[in-house]
C-alpha cells in the first residue's frame, strides 16, 4: 500500500518523497510515524508517553483531517491512497 | 481619519517611573525565604571530552546544599524544531564551547557557592576546534554537535520566480561578498533567575525571560515535567533582542538544584559570563549577485549564505530562513534564488539580535544596490525609489505588502537630511549613507501561535489588562494599556498592567519578530469589545435601549447618538457588581489565520502581516587621518502605521539604529586559537553609548495596516535592518572606499585608504 506525504520540512531530508509504501495490506498511523522515524536521518520522534501520546511538536493530519478525529487516533488505520500531513510545531521564531 | 482619544498620543510609559527610580524589581532582586545561592562552573575549554567530574570536595564544604552535573538531567535533547533537537540542559559527554556551564552548585551565600567551584575537578580530554564556517565545512571537519553527524545544522533552498529569466533580462549584472562578525546581543540585565518548588512538587521559576513560553516547553521537555508542573512569572525585565528565549544552564541549574535542596535557587551571572558564553549573533560570509536594468530595476538576485552559530541551531534555522525569505522586500525583485546553510562550531551558541539575520541580509542587498546605483550613475535615492515595494505588491515568494509607506519615507528622509543640498557641496571627509528595510509585524508558526489578553474589571471601575506578551523595554504593557483605554472609552490612567503569569495569562508563543503590537493589540481589542458587550447587556434595560446601541466614551455608557441618554462607566460597573452578581472578563485572542504558516521546504507563501518600511539615511563625518567614523545626524522616514504611542515609536527606532550603529562600527567577540573568547569584559568589548549615537529625527510616514490594531504596524526591527547599511554606504560616500566586511573598524579604512591611494 501506499500513503502520500505531505509536510511543511524535509521530512525525510528530501523534497522530492512524496510517498510511502509498506509491503503490507495496512498500517496504523503509528506504524507510519514509526517507520518515517528509522527512515529520518535525524531519529525524529514523533510520540511520547511511551508511544501513547502524539508530543506537543507535531501537527499531523489524515487526508485534511485532525488525527485526533480519526478512529482509534494514533491507532487508526491508514488506507491505500491516503495522505498524512505533518507539519512542525516550532518553540522559537523571528 | 478617526481621530483617538489615547491612541496616537505619547503617554507616559506604565514602567517609566519605577524603572527611572530603581524600584523595579528584576529577577536578580527577588529574595525568598531560606533561599539558596546558585553558581555554575564553566568550561576553560572549547571542545573537550569530559572525562570525569569529582564533586566531593564541593560537597563536603561546609555550607554547600547541592552540586550538579548534566548527568542529573534526564539526558532528553531539546531545540527549537523537533526534526533538529541538538541541545541538553548541561553537557554529559563533552564540552562545546568556552565558558559552556559544566556543574552547579548550590549554597548558603555566593562566596561560598564560589569557593565550592574552585573544589571540583573536571578532567577533560581536549578534541580540535571548529572556529569557522569554512572549519566546520573542511572535510574530515571534527563533528562538533554529538547528536548530528555533520556540521551542517540547517540548509534553505529557495527559488522564487524565473532567476535565470531575470539574468538574461539584466542588462548589467553584480556579483559582490559581504561578511559580519559575531556580535554579544547586548541587553542590559544579565541572565538571572529564581526556582522554587513548594510542597506539591510545583516549579515557580521567575526568571529574566525574552519568551517564558518557549522556556517552559523546552524546560518541561527536558527535565521530563509536565507542562501543568511549572509555573512561569516574569519580573521586569532588562532587554532581550532575541538573547533570551531559551532556558539555559542558569534556569535548568536553578530549578535542578531548589527539586534537590526543597529550597529556593537564585542564580544571576555577572556579565562576563554572558559576554563569554550566551548567546550572539551568528557570523556571516554571504555571496549576492544582481541582475538590473540600466534603469536600475532589478531582474534577478542571487544569494549564498553561510551563518556559523556555533554548537547548537537554536533559532538558526530561523535566521537562515529569514535571511532568503525576506530578500522579498523591501525593494521588488521579481526572482530571487537562494541556498542558506547554518553550521556548528566551537563558539558561543547563537540566537540572533534584534532584527534576526534581516539585518545580514540588508546590509549585503542595500550595499551591492548602492554600488549598482554608482556603477550605472544613478543617484541611491532613486535607486531606492525605482525599486521600493508599493502598495498592494506580491513578492517573489508570495508575501503580500498590504500597504507600503516605503516611497514616502525615502522622500522623507532624502528631504530631511538635505540629500540634494550635499550632492552640490559638503565638506571633506563628509558623506551621507541611505538604506531601507522591511519587517514583519510576526509570522506564523506551527503549534500554538495566537495571542491572548484578558482584561479583569474592578469594583472601582478601573481595568487590569494581562497578556501573554513580555515587557521586555519595549513599551508592550503601555500600548495594551492605551488600546485597551481607547476602545473602552477610558482615560489611560484608569488601565492597569496586570502581572505575567502563566497561572493566569496565556503566553505567546514567543516575544519576537515585532508581532506584540499587532497580534497581542488586537486581541487587546477584542477582549474590550468582548467587555463592552458584556456591561452592554447588563445595562441595557435602564437605558431602554438595546445592547447594540450603546457606545462607550468618556468614562460614560450612552445611547449612540444622544450621548446625554446614559450612564456613567462607574454606575455601570457597579450595576454589574451589585445588581447582576457578576464581576467581569473581557476575553480576546487573535491570530493571522489567513496567512500562510511557514513552508521551510520552498520559503514561499504569504508569511505575514503588517510589513512595516524604514528608509534611513545617515550623515557621517570619516577622519581619514584615524579612520574614526562619526555618525552626525540620522533620519529615519519610518511607516509603523499608526504610531500607538509616538514617543515610544521614536525610542524604537533609534534604539534599533543605535544598537546596530555598533554592530557597523566596532563590536566583536573575539577567539583564540583554542576558540578561547578573548574580550567578554565590558573594559574589552565596546558597544555603543550615548557618545557614539547621533542626533536622531523619526519622521512618521502614518499609513493605515488594514489588519494591524488601529492601523498600527509592528516597529523597533526595521530601524536595526537597515543602519549598517547605510553606515557602510555613508562611508563609502565620505571617502570613497567600501568595505564589505563588518565591523567599519578604522583600522579597515585606512587600509582601504591606502590601497585606494595605491600606497
Amino acid at each position: 500500500m501506499r500513503v502520500y506525504l505531505e509536510s511543511n520540512f524535509l521530512l525525510l531530508g528530501s523534497e522530492t518523497i512524496e510517498s510511502i509504501d509498506f509491503e503490507l495490506p495496512e498500517v496504523s498511523l503509528k506504524e507510519l510515524l514509526a517507520a518515517l522515524s528509522r527512515r529520518s536521518a535525524d531519529s525524529l520522534e514523533f510520540l511520547r508517553n511511551d508511544g501513547t501520546d502524539l508530543s506537543l511538536d507535531w501537527d499531523i493530519e489524515v487526508n485534511g483531517r485532525s488525527f485526533g478525529l480519526c478512529d482509534g487516533g494514533l491507532e487508526a488505520i491508514l488506507n491505500d491512497g491516503d495522505t498524512v500531513t505533518i507539519k512542525l510545531a516550532l518553540l522559537g521564531g523571528g | 481619519m478617526k481621530s483617538y482619544s489615547v491612541v496616537g498620543k505619547s503617554v507616559e510609559r506604565t514602567d517609566a517611573r519605577v524603572k527611572v527610580t530603581g524600584s523595579a524589581r528584576y529577577a536578580g532582586d527577588l529574595i525568598a525565604p531560606g533561599m539558596l545561592h546558585g553558581k555554575l562552573l564553566r568550561s576553560p575549554l572549547a571542545h573537550a571530552r569530559i572525562l570525569n567530574i569529582d564533586t566531593s570536595r564541593a560537597r563536603a564544604l561546609p555550607g554547600v546544599r547541592a552540586v550538579i552535573t548534566g548527568k542529573d538531567f534526564p539526558g532528553i535533547p531539546f531545540g527549537t524544531r523537533p526534526d533538529i533537537r541538538d541541545q541538553l540542559p548541561m553537557p554529559i559527554t563533552k564540552v562545546h564551547h568556552f565558558g559552556e556551564g559544566v556543574t552547579a552548585v548550590a549554597a548558603v551565600d555566593e562566596d561560598t557557592a564560589e569557593e565550592a567551584l574552585d573544589l571540583i575537578t573536571v578532567d577533560y580530554e581536549e578534541l580540535p576546534v571548529v572556529l569557522t564556517a569554512q572549519d566546520a565545512l573542511a572535510p574530515n571537519a571534527p563533528f562538533v554537535n554529538e547528536f548530528k553527524n555533520s556540521n551542517i545544522a540547517y540548509f534553505s533552498d529557495f527559488v522564487f520566480g524565473d532567476v535565470d529569466k531575470g539574468f538574461k533580462e539584466a542588462e548589467y549584472i553584480k556579483e559582490e561578498t559581504f561578511s559580519s562578525q559575531r556580535v554579544s546581543v547586548g541587553f542590559i540585565e544579565p541572565h538571572a533567575c529564581l526556582a522554587e518548588v513548594d510542597a506539591t512538587g510545583r516549579i515557580l521559576l521567575q526568571g529574566s525571560k525574552q519568551s517564558p513560553y518557549i522556556t517552559w516547553r523546552h524546560m518541561c521537555r527536558a527535565m521530563d515535567i509536565p507542562l501543568s508542573k511549572v509555573r512561569m512569572v516574569n519580573p521586569f525585565v532588562g532587554g532581550g533582542f532575541s538573547g533570551k528565549h531559551d532556558p539555559f544552564d542558569v534556569d535548568f541549574s536553578a530549578v535542578k538544584l531548589a527539586q534537590i535542596t526543597g529550597k529556593p535557587v537564585k542564580i544571576v551571572l555577572n556579565y562576563d559570563e554572558v559576554l563569554a558564553a550566551y548567546r550572539q549573533r551568528n557570523a556571516m560570509d554571504a555571496k549576492l549577485k544582481i541582475g538590473v536594468k540600466k534603469n536600475g530595476v532589478i531582474t534577478a538576485l542571487r544569494a549564498e549564505n553561510i551563518l556559523e552559530g556555533g554548537p547548537i541551531s537554536g533559532i538558526g534555522p530561523f535566521n537562515i530562513y529569514f535571511f532568503g525569505a525576506f530578500l522579498n522586500v523591501p525593494y521588488k525583485i521579481p526572482a530571487i534564488e537562494y541556498h542558506g546553510k547554518l553550521v556548528y562550531s566551537n563558539r558561543a551558541p547563537c540566537g540572533t539580535v534584534r532584527g534576526q539575520e534581516i539585518v545580514l541580509a540588508q546590509f549585503a542587498l542595500d550595499s551591492l544596490l548602492h554600488m549598482v546605483g554608482e556603477d550605472l550613475g544613478i543617484d541611491p535615492v532613486e535607486m531606492r525609489l525605482i525599486n521600493a515595494v508599493t502598495d498592494n505588491w506580491r513578492c517573489a515568494n508570495g508575501l503580500v505588502v498590504d500597504v507600503s509607506g516605503l516611497p514616502q519615507c525615502i522622500e522623507k528622509s532624502a528631504q530631511k537630511i538635505g540629500w540634494k543640498e550635499s550632492r552640490k557641496s559638503r565638506p571633506a571627509g563628509r558623506g551621507i549613507g541611505f538604506s531601507c528595510a522591511s519587517h514583519p509585524s510576526g509570522t506564523r508558526l506551527g503549534g500554538h501561535f495566537g495571542s491572548s489578553v484578558m482584561l479583569k474589571l474592578l469594583e472601582d471601575g478601573k481595568v487590569i489588562v494581562t497578556h501573554g506578551a513580555t515587557e521586555l523595554g519595549q513599551g508592550a504593557n503601555t500600548v495594551f494599556c492605551q488600546m485597551a483605554a481607547e476602545e473602552l472609552g477610558l482615560p489611560f490612567e484608569d488601565i492597569l498592567q496586570g502581572v505575567s503569569d502563566s497561572d493566569t495569562a496565556i503566553l505567546d508563543c514567543g516575544m519576537f519578530g515585532d508581532r506584540a503590537t499587532y497580534w497581542d493589540g488586537n486581541a487587546t481589542i477584542i477582549a474590550a469589545r468582548d467587555l463592552k458587550k458584556q456591561l452592554a447587556e447588563i445595562v441595557a434595560g435602564d437605558l431602554d435601549a438595546d445592547p447594540d446601541e450603546l457606545e462607550f466614551e468618556n468614562r460614560r455608557v450612552f445611547v449612540r447618538g444622544n450621548p446625554k441618554w446614559g450612564m456613567d462607566w462607574l454606575l455601570a460597573v457597579r450595576k454589574a457588581y451589585y445588581e447582576q452578581g457578576a464581576p467581569l472578563y473581557g476575553r480576546g485572542n487573535w491570530a493571522a489565520t489567513d496567512i500562510d504558516i511557514v513552508d521551510w521546504k520552498t520559503g514561499k507563501g504569504n508569511l505575514a502581516h503588517g510589513l512595516d518600511f524604514i528608509a534611513s539615511a545617515i550623515d557621517i563625518e570619516v577622519d581619514k587621518e584615524t579612520g574614526q567614523v562619526t555618525l552626525l545626524r540620522s533620519v529615519h522616514g519610518d511607516d509603523a502605521g499608526q504610531p500607538i504611542n509616538p514617543a515610544m515609536l521614536e525610542g524604537q527606532v533609534n534604539g534599533g539604529s543605535a544598537h546596530m550603529a555598533g554592530h557597523a562600527l566596532f563590536e566583536e567577540s573575539l577567539y583564540d586559537e583554542k576558540g578561547r573568547i578573548l574580550n567578554h569584559t565590558w573594559r574589552d568589548y565596546k558597544q555603543p553609548t550615548a557618545l557614539d549615537v547621533p542626533e536622531s529625527i523619526v519622521e512618521h510616514v502614518h499609513t493605515h495596516d488594514p489588519y494591524g490594531p488601529f492601523g498600527a504596524k509592528g516597529a523597533g526591527e526595521a530601524s536595526s535592518c537597515s543602519t549598517i547599511a547605510a553606515i557602510a554606504n555613508g562611508i563609502y560616500d565620505a571617502i570613497g572606499v567600501r568595505i564589505k566586511d563588518l565591523p567599519l573598524t578604522p583600522e579597515k579604512i585606512l587600509q582601504a585608504l591606502k590601497t585606494k591611494e595605491g600606497k
